[in-house]
């Protein structure tokens, strides 16, 4: 446990000098040096790994300290717990550059494993990878039955095969593949004897153990692998456990190119017949090269598991294994079938059988995840769609095991790693974006990078506008998703929901058939090409959504839109850019309500609106009706100030003839009339102290509009002069009550006259406030008669003579 | 342990007979340094790559009061940036399939954010990155920092989303606390995840993350990107449970602190150089037998 005293032990150890330090180094010494290491030299020892290990920075230790640790690790005699804690010192304060450690003369492997763990650790500048891998190699090939046992040794390679994959030659690679077939495919299938250790009674009798078992208890029927038990094992049962646990690395180290073309000699007899009987039938018999040998063996070891792994395991930690063996099964077959296909042929009616198997068995559900895995990388090779196993897995499995952390997890990333190998298959994956949108909504913490990765793939035209409408109600997705669990049968004994919260209404209500079809929209697996108003599920979710659950999800929800955003605006044309605008105004009042939420969202969905108008500009004058609806149901400004603000930014900026031949003086004027009645009902009439002040930012945004227009159709002038002049005389306010609130004043009064001056000089306003597209245009900046330089000092001249002429 | 205070229980970093041995020179042992340069220094800079959508999600701002003060030693430490390798996401290794690092480290209920830090209480990382052909000075001892700070920011992550998944299904802070030691904590129903970190962010190579709460410590393994996952799971279990009998850790009186050589002898054995094995039952329990006859409990 980590309790107070823990961390004042680390205090203590980060606290020490290093006189400090020095002096017990010295006590270490003095331990270390003695005949006899004893538990005082552990303790010592423990001690002084937490001193280097409590602190990120430098220790300095001892040269004779280092030294002794070093020859206390090498020295055959030394007990295993002190070679450890040598071992783990050496390591944490690693890379250094004064070892002077070698693993050249040590004889126990377990020891050289230890040291190995030293070097390997150092980062290489000396080569200390090469030097190792060296040495290992030199007792593997050694070869005495009586000699130190490989066991120790088959981790130290795979680490350094993976560390650095040249450092082993051709002919020591082959050499340990021609070992790792008989580890692998001919350990004894007898039990091991058990290690007596003189005991009063056990004579050396030989007692002559049995076979080993499958691990429901029947007797090994083949040959002995990791899912063969006993009492006890040999030193090569071991070993096969080694080889197998290794053996996908080495398969991929040992080839990593796949079928490469020094091989096809070897081969010649098996070219195109990739799918012959003849190259599917034994080649026992035949004297393969080691590498052929290995990979013909390891198909042989996965069928085995394939066919162990329907055996009943008498105990919990069998079955488990049962579950990863097959994974790692099918990701070796895979990695098989890349470096020679002509195992497919082999491999594909194992596997079909395998997954009709696991697909009814939900205990196993995620080993379907390499086999789909194995038909999107072979599917096309050998002939076989892969459709039927991705739709199972996408449209079953999400909506059944969403609850499922792990699982969430890895169908998540299996989705986004193999989106290359989607295909033709892609539709599949876009048309199930409901169901994987309930991993996110249930898990969102670990997903939302995924998901924001992932999106881009799932958005196409057909499906923006069910996909964006999907995200703004994600977190009543989590709300319903939450209700779903609650309303079904138990299915473990811990509740996955939030049992603090208690909403008896919800499970009441969720039974009426109103809600009971929207639910189902909501839970849909896949894309239904409509979009229902869930207004009234939103109230009936409403109890959920204070739940952190929810809470997770709403707050990952601005990412995801932005998201989706860059994504849906690289492909969007006129008529879904449309599509979209209208769906953001609609959305903007209908969302879950979280603790929040709306606010977030609306921050995003104003700034995406303006960035749709920028992209389209004739938007404004095709929704006029739709914007002119916005604005006019503008009744509580709260929380849509935001939203408000960019539309009547939009409408300011584009509702124009220079973007839109269309545009009709009629329609700037409908538009002003509305924005007119805004601005007066914002601003002049507030019919309560109490509801809060509409923000400033929207006052100028509607002034500067209603400006904008006026200078667009200038019998308007005279009407937004009025009213501007209205602003600029303090607002009748009972009491002046903050600061802020002055300052805001101030900004609204000081934008009011800036634009009344501007609307003195129409024609000005109109070039200022309408500037023609040509001002991009570099020629606009360095004609100094014709030109924005010019049009600059005659409208800053005009405006501080105004100013001047201001009172106060 | 107790709440002992530095130098009167027995289990200091030094012992009395250490401490005797440090008395006996010519100098006066010096006081320790006052608090806020210590926690100052226990805490460091942030993480260079911590991720910010974590920060993000992440409730409530750790930070202690006073640790914005100067340390008082600062001149006798490097605190020097971080800085990446230029060669990031240099095609080193073949794809591997194998575990980075294992660590442990405490877990805080997510309403005491602000009792004490996310403390590292040990780590092990299997073999090092591809080191930056680093030509500045003092390249071995950043090589260490950046190390330790990867190692943080993992545990730091871990901590956030386990506090995350623990809120979200309604767990409370009570879930966290000591149980009677006598019972089997039930490791099953542990919270538990996995979670990707990308290249760079903290690691060179892209990295998984998986998880395991048990009470307050969190057990971690980072693994290599297209590792056995389910493999990776129940062996991450295997060594919790591992972890808690064999040091007993769900007794108050001990410290996992000064027992690295116990962690050291059961990775050794069933994590051996970050190679995870399939082992069935059998084998765990021989492992096991060998372990408990080099470390009677």
């Amino acid at each position: 446990m980590f309790t107070a005293g823990a961390e004042s032990l680390l205090h203590q150890a980060r606290d020490i000098r290093d006189e400090e330090l020095k002096k017990f180094c010295s006590r270490v010494v003095n331990l270390l040096q003695k005949d006899e290491l004893g538990p005082d030299a552990v303790d010592a020892l423990q001690r002084l790994f937490l001193i280097v290990s409590a602190t990120k920075y430098k220790r300095k230790l001892e040269d004779t300290c280092v030294h002794l640790l070093q020859a206390t690790l090498c020295s055959p005699k030394c007990p295993e717990q002190l070679q450890l804690l040598c071992a783990s010192i050496l390591r944490e304060t690693s890379p250094r550059d004064d070892l002077t450690l070698s693993c050249d003369h040590i004889q126990s492997t377990r020891q050289l494993s230890l040291v190995a763990s030293v070097l390997l650790a150092q980062g290489d500048p000396k080569g200390e990878v090469r030097s190792v891998g060296q040495r290992v190699f030199r007792i593997l090939e050694s070869r005495q039955p009586e000699g130190p046992s490989p066991r120790h040794l088959l981790p130290v390679v795979s680490k350094i095969t993976h560390l650095a994959p040249h450092t082993l030659h051709e002919d020591q690679t082959n050499q340990l593949s021609k070992r790792l077939v008989d580890w692998l495919r001919y350990a004894s299938v007898q039990q091991g004897v058990a290690h007596t250790s003189g005991g009063f009674f056990s004579t050396p009798r030989a007692r002559q153990p049995g076979p080993v078992t499958e691990v429901d208890g029947a007797v090994a029927t083949d040959f002995f692998t990791v899912l063969s038990t006993g009492q006890h094992f040999t030193e090569d049962q071991w070993l096969n456990v080694q080889a197998f646990s290794m053996l996908r690395a080495w398969l991929l180290h040992s080839d990593p190119e796949g079928p490469s073309a020094p091989d096809a000699d070897d081969r010649s007899e098996l070219e195109g017949s990739t799918l012959s009987v003849l190259s599917a039938g034994s080649t026992a018999g035949r004297l393969l090269p080691p590498r052929e040998r290995l990979r013909e063996k390891a198909f042989e070891y996965c069928q085995r598991l394939a066919e162990q792994s329907t055996r009943r395991a008498l105990r919990k930690g069998d079955s488990d294994l049962q579950k990863a063996c097959l994974v790692e099964a099918v990701l070796v077959l895979d990695v098989l079938c890349r470096q020679d296909p002509s195992f497919l042929y082999r491999t594909l009616s194992c596997l079909k059988a395998l997954h009709a198997r696991l697909c009814g068995d939900p205990a196993r559900v995620r080993t379907l995840l390499p086999i789909a895995q194995f038909f999107l990388n072979h599917g096309e090779a050998a002939a076989v769609d892969s459709e039927a196993v991705l739709r199972h897995l996408l449209t079953r499995t999400p909506s059944e095991f969403f609850h499922s952390p792990m699982l969430a997890f890895e169908l998540t990333c299996f989705c986004r790693d193999n989106l290359p190998l989607f295909g033709r298959n892609l539709d599949i994956l876009k048309r199930s974006f409901p169901n994987l949108f309930k991993l996110l909504a249930w898990n969102s913490p670990p997903l939302t990078a995924e998901f924001v990765a992932l999106l881009p793939s799932l958005v196409d035209a057909d499906t923006a506008v069910e996909v964006l409408h999907a995200l703004l109600d994600l977190p009543c997705l989590t709300a319903a998703l939450d209700l779903q669990l609650r309303l079904s049968p138990a299915t473990s004994e811990r509740p996955l929901w939030d049992p603090s919260l208690k909403i008896p209404s919800c499970l009441e209500a969720s039974r009426d058939p109103q809600f009971q079809g929207l639910l189902q929209y909501l839970l849909r697996a896949t894309a239904s090409g409509t979009t229902e108003r869930l207004g009234p599920l939103h109230r009936l979710l409403q109890p959920l959504a204070s739940c952190a659950r929810v809470v997770q999800c709403a707050q990952a929800v601005p990412t995801l839109l932005e998201a989706f955003f860059s994504a849906v605006t690289q492909f969007a044309d006129g008529a879904l850019t449309k599509q979209l605008a209208l769906l953001l105004l609609e959305r903007s009042d209908s969302l879950f309500q979280v603790p929040q939420y709306e606010a977030h969202v609306h921050r995003v969905l104003s700034s995406r609106f303006l960035a749709l108008c920028a992209l389209h500009p004739s938007l404004v004058v095709e929704l006029a009706k739709e914007l002119l609806e916005f604005v006019g149901s503008v009744s509580g400004i709260q929380g849509r100030g935001a939203m408000l603000a960019s539309v009547v930014w939009a409408i300011g900026e584009y509702l124009s003839v220079s973007w839109d031949r269309r545009c009709t003086v009629e329609q700037i004027n409908r538009f002003f009339e509305a924005l007119e009645a805004v601005l007066f009902e914002v601003t002049q009439s507030r019919p309560s102290a109490a509801l809060p002040r509409c923000p400033p930012q929207v006052v100028t945004v509607l002034m500067t509009t209603l400006t904008k227009l006026a200078s667009r159709s200038q019998d308007l002038i005279p009407r937004v002069s009025l009213f501007l002049s209205k602003m600029r005389t303090p607002a009748q306010s009972p009491a002046p009550s903050s600061t802020s609130c002055e300052e805001d004043a101030g900004a609204v009064r000081t934008r009011a006259a800036e634009l009344l001056t501007l609307l003195k000089m129409p024609s000005v306003a109109q070039f200022v406030l309408t500037p023609s597209t040509e001002v991009s245009e570099p020629r606009y900046h360095r004609d100094a008669n014709t030109a924005l330089p010019l049009a600059l000092r005659t409208v800053s001249r005009l405006v501080e003579k105004e100013t001047g002429l201001l009172p106060g | 342990m107790g709440m002992g205070l530095a130098g009167s229980s027995k289990q200091g970093v030094f012992d009395r007979r250490a401490k005797a041995a440090l008395a006996g020179g010519q100098g006066v042992r010096t006081p320790p340094l006052p608090t806020p340069g210590a926690a100052l220094r226990a805490r460091g800079p942030r993480p260079p790559c911590a991720r910010h959508l974590v920060r993000a999600l992440a409730t409530g701002v750790r930070k202690r009061p006073g640790a914005s003060q100067p340390p008082l030693l600062s001149h006798c430490r490097v605190l020097r940036p971080v800085s990446r390798s230029p060669q990031a996401g240099k095609e080193g290794a073949c794809p591997g399939a194998m575990v980075h690092a294992f660590l442990i480290h405490n877990l805080r209920a997510p309403q005491a954010q602000d009792t004490g830090l996310c403390r590292v209480l040990y780590s092990c990382v299997f073999g090092a990155e591809n080191s930056p052909d680093d030509p500045r000075p003092h390249g071995a001892e950043r090589d260490r920092l950046l190390r330790k700070e990867q190692i943080l920011a993992v545990a730091r992550q871990v901590e956030s989303m386990c506090q995350l998944q623990q809120q979200a299904s309604g767990r409370t802070s009570v879930d966290l606390q000591l149980q009677s030691s006598d019972e089997p904590v039930p490791l099953h129903e542990a919270p538990h995840g996995a979670f990707r970190l990308a290249a760079g962010d903290p690691f060179q190579e892209p990295r998984t993350v998986v998880w395991l709460g048990v009470l307050s410590l969190g057990f971690v393994l980072v693994l290599d990107a297209h590792e056995n996952l389910l493999l990776a799971e129940s062996t991450l279990r295997l060594l919790a449970r591992l972890l808690l009998d064999h040091l007993r850790l769900l007794t108050p009186s001990t410290n996992l602190l000064l027992r690295a050589d116990r962690i050291e002898g059961i990775l050794a054995r069933f994590l051996p150089h970050g190679q995870l094995l399939f082992l069935n039952d059998q084998f765990v329990q021989g492992l096991e037998k060998e372990l408990s006859a080099s470390w009677p409990r």
